[in-house]
């Protein structure tokens, strides 16, 4: 039977995978404290806008304010990685 | 599984182009990269005081109880990850709890890699490194010498001894954050030089 590459990531695979999300989270941990909870509750706890708003107890317009300029930040820390 | 992000919820219609792209990248970066590691409490390192719980664990823990399911099953996820891609959270028998795994290339003409883990912080805002390398040519005098780096300025990491045939294993600690690096280097530090010698190893 001839060989096959796998489609599985491999270890160099994994290794870029933790190094890229490393940079991601120390991006993370640069962003305002008011702005830095909007991306972990949109991104890493499934909330809505409207959801993170009523979470949050804050506007809607100001969740997406707040939302569009961290995503702004994160974009400068790691305009090297693009 | 939680819900998906919406970029469009996110940044709306009225965006240029350019900007909605560039947006759309770190969403995609926050995407791949996923939430940050947290150890279980039962491996947490021993604390020797009280330290201010963090804002995002904070949060974590403040969750309406409706995303309990959610939250199951992203840590499900977490896990999952873990245990195939070996990638965080990883508790080894040694008592070292890498969170992170950062592979490090080396210089032109030389065969050596090496690999940086980095474990949890302590309450005393220490962390550990654990620094495998191999391929580095033997030294017979100096040492190697890690740095973090940030553009042109560096901040020692620690130095180490070794190379030739066998892999290095050396354990490091760094009492500042981070946050403000943006990759590693191992240099040459040879006797009689003021200044760290020849990059052999980068990120």
């Amino acid at each position: 039977m001839p060989d096959e590459a796998s489609s599985e990531p491999g270890p160099p695979d994994e290794a870029e995978r933790s190094w890229l999300a490393w940079r991601v989270h120390r991006a993370m941990q640069e962003l305002p404290e008011h702005e830095r909870p909007l991306l972990e509750l949109a991104y890493w706890s499934g909330l809505s806008q409207s959801e993170i708003a009523d979470f949050l107890n804050i506007p809607l317009g100001t969740v997406k304010t707040r939302t569009r300029s961290a995503l702004g930040r994160l974009a400068d820390a790691l305009e090297e990685l693009h | 599984m939680t819900r998906e992000p919406d970029f469009n919820e996110f940044v709306g219609e009225d965006m240029p182009a350019e900007e909605r792209e560039r947006l759309r990248r770190a969403h995609d970066l926050l995407l791949a990269a996923g939430p940050m590691p947290e150890l279980p409490p039962g491996l947490e390192e021993p604390s020797l005081g009280d330290r201010p719980a963090r804002l995002e664990e904070n949060v974590y823990q403040l969750l309406p109880s409706r995303r309990t399911g959610a939250a199951l099953a992203l840590a499900a996820a977490i896990a999952l990850i873990a245990f195939v891609g070996g990638y965080t959270a990883g508790f080894r028998h040694d008592g070292f709890a890498t969170q992170y795994s950062v592979p490090l290339h080396a210089a032109p003409g030389l065969a050596a890699s090496a690999k940086i883990q980095i474990g949890k912080r302590d309450s005393h805002g220490n962390w550990p490194l654990r620094v495998e390398a191999k391929g580095l040519p033997k030294l017979k005098h100096g040492y190697y010498e890690m740095y973090l780096t940030r553009g042109k300025h560096s901040w020692t990491c620690g130095t180490f001894a070794g190379g030739g045939q066998s892999t290095v294993k050396v354990r490091l600690t760094v009492p500042y954050s981070f946050r403000n690096g943006d990759g590693w280097i191992v240099t040459k530090h040879l006797p009689g030089h003021a200044t760290p010698g020849p990059t052999v190893l980068t990120t």
